[in-house]
């Protein structure tokens, strides 16, 4: 099992994505060598042709998330053992919304057991953060600060390289090459996900069939020989559906564009459920549900403006999700 | 130039329309309504919405843009970001009733400029009200641009004028400017130069033009036979 790292390099390097063997991080730990400043945020790589999409936008948002939170809570974030002393890294787990602190003795069996869960066809939840210091004389504050910096003016140039790199595929091709990368992300089949929905195991494919057709889960057509994947934000640690998928699946309907008939393959669903959207970022999520219409910009400064997928929202604020329907639905019928 | 006692709920220290000067401007609107119709019932930057304050008068919005870019970047792209590799999908529903039309303006006409410098004829740089115009033409939740828009309405209409509407710097698009007009359908300084459905091959090219302005491209609807199962597979 590999391992895809986000690595943020205060020395000038940059934020970039690498792929590494699992056994690597293991080797890394025995020689903590490092004492440049650096964030590297660690996930297990399902995609086995490289670094897959959703992985991508998993630990870019977790990077922007992990930031922020030590930005806005330096003083809670940083308990012990969360203090450099002598240490030459300290690490974090973040697990959808939480981040806490682990003793760097404590990385290897998080892994494996991130490993194992993978293994095993189970959605993998957690990210390793791994924070290095450069020069001891710098605060903790300061190294997150300015390791932020190089991240965000990364993530910024990341779009710039693409537009004056080689010229831009054709739509169709960008199509189908965003499909590759959802096909080759590991998301699990028709068998798998009908063993998780338990009873025969003999009938499981057709379970998953059925809960298709049901509009309980949603899946996407991987061509003949695949047949359908689906895709893991859908499903718990445990194989489960998580809460209100089945009203997600309604709701999606209501949008022309996802009508029965004209979505059969789900693609397109699954293209709108990974799309990054603005809206979704935590400011605009906060500037929406503020109830003073004519607050200041200034208190909405601590919630992150970074464009969030609804496939990455929903577990943690369905709400959100749905508001975002609303307004598609409403920009289709011309009301905004 | 009026310049009325300032109340702490004015918008605007000093009412001071400019003008809108002729020449070519794109209009991205819903087929079924025509180029010259306005909106009733937009709730889209500083529309003018009912009960957004209590008592607001609405008034009906046009909204149009110095360059096709920014038109499609305001409407059809105002919520759009790039996948890691750069892409954007617009699900089909948001154009397929859409169209994006070039217009002549003959003649100049009054607007509230609200970009900058313009933007010091209306308030103080640097001042509080000009950082919530900041905000105002920034925020991606219109609601409290709708209360600005009242309230500046307001303001003109104590002082015996009519807001004629408001132009500023395209949020999307930065290099752009859109204005929102206020009133009935456009009159005869307007003229129409060019039409086409946003869901035609000349629509979707200048979608993909807009995002490749912007460092990104479009990718392609996810269906037809590469996408979608035989019939008989679900």
């Amino acid at each position: 099992m590999d391992l895809t790292v986000l690595e943020i390099d205060g020395r000038g390097g940059g934020a970039r994505f690498n792929r590494l063997p699992e056994a690597s991080l293991v080797h890394e730990l025995r020689t903590p060598s490092r004492h440049e400043a650096c964030a590297r945020l660690y996930t297990i790589e399902a995609d086995p042709l490289g670094i897959g999409v959703a992985t991508m936008l998993s630990l870019q948002n977790h990077a922007s998330h992990f930031f922020n939170a030590a930005r806005l809570d330096e003083s809670n974030f940083f308990h012990a053992p969360s203090s450099f002393g002598d240490a030459a890294a300290l690490w974090f787990e973040l697990d959808r919304a939480d981040i806490r602190s682990v003793e760097a003795t404590d990385v290897v069996r998080i892994l494996q057991a991130e490993s194992d869960r993978s293994i095993k066809g189970l959605f993998h939840h957690a990210v390793l953060v791994e924070l290095t210091r450069g020069d001891v004389e710098t605060s903790t504050v300061g190294v997150l600060e300015h390791l932020s910096r190089v991240f965000l003016n990364s993530f910024q140039a990341w779009h710039k390289v693409e537009t004056t790199n080689a010229a831009l595929p054709s739509p169709a091709d960008a199509a189908a090459e965003r499909r590759n990368h959802f096909l080759a992300a590991g998301w699990p089949s028709s068998m798998t996900v009908g063993k998780w929905l338990g009873g025969a195991e003999a009938a499981a494919e057709q379970r998953a069939s059925r809960a298709r057709a049901d509009r309980r889960i949603l899946g996407a057509w991987g061509g003949k020989g695949v047949g359908f994947v689906h895709p893991q934000f859908q499903f718990d640690s445990f194989g489960q559906p998580i809460p209100r998928l089945e009203e997600l699946m309604d709701r999606l309907g209501e949008l022309q564009s996802f009508a029965p008939d004209t979505d059969r393959g789900g693609w397109r669903r699954v293209f709108w459920l990974y799309q990054p959207r603005p809206s979704l970022s935590e400011r605009s999520i906060a500037e929406f549900r503020s109830t003073d219409p004519l607050a200041m910009d200034g208190n909405f400064d601590q919630f992150p403006d970074v464009a969030r997928t609804p496939a990455e929202v929903f577990a943690t604020d369905p709400e959100a999700v749905f508001q975002l329907i609303r307004m598609d639905a409403e920009a289709e019928r011309g009301i905004l | 130039m009026r310049k009325p006692n300032v109340e702490s709920s004015d918008v605007l220290e000093k009412l001071c329309p400019s003008k809108l000067q002729a020449g070519i401007y794109y209009h991205v609107y819903e087929a079924a309504w025509g180029w010259r119709a306005t909106h009733p019932y937009s709730k889209a930057r500083l529309a003018l919405v009912e009960g957004r304050p209590d008592g607001t008068v609405v008034r009906n919005a046009y909204y149009l843009a110095n360059s096709a870019n920014a038109a499609i970047w305001e409407v059809v792209l105002r919520d759009a970001a790039p996948d890691p590799w750069g892409g954007v999908w617009v699900q089909p529903g948001q154009i397929m009733n859409r169209r994006l039309a070039t217009i002549r303006l003959k003649r100049d006409i009054d607007i509230v400029r609200m970009d900058k410098p313009h933007r010091r004829h209306s308030v103080t740089v640097d001042s509080t009200l000009d950082k919530n115009w900041d905000r105002w033409l920034t925020t991606t939740e219109y609601v409290a641009t709708h209360h600005a828009a009242s309230r500046a309405d307001r303001q003109f209409s104590e002082g015996s004028l009519v807001l004629p509407g408001f132009q500023w710097c395209s949020r999307q698009l930065q290099t752009g400017l859109v204005c929102v007009l206020y009133g009935e359908e456009l009159d005869d300084a307007w003229e129409l130069v060019d039409d086409i459905a946003l869901q035609s091959e000349s629509g979707i090219e200048a979608i993909r033009v807009a995002l490749e302005a912007g460092g990104m491209k479009l990718v392609g609807d996810p269906t037809g036979s590469d996408f979608d199962p035989p019939s008989s597979s679900y």
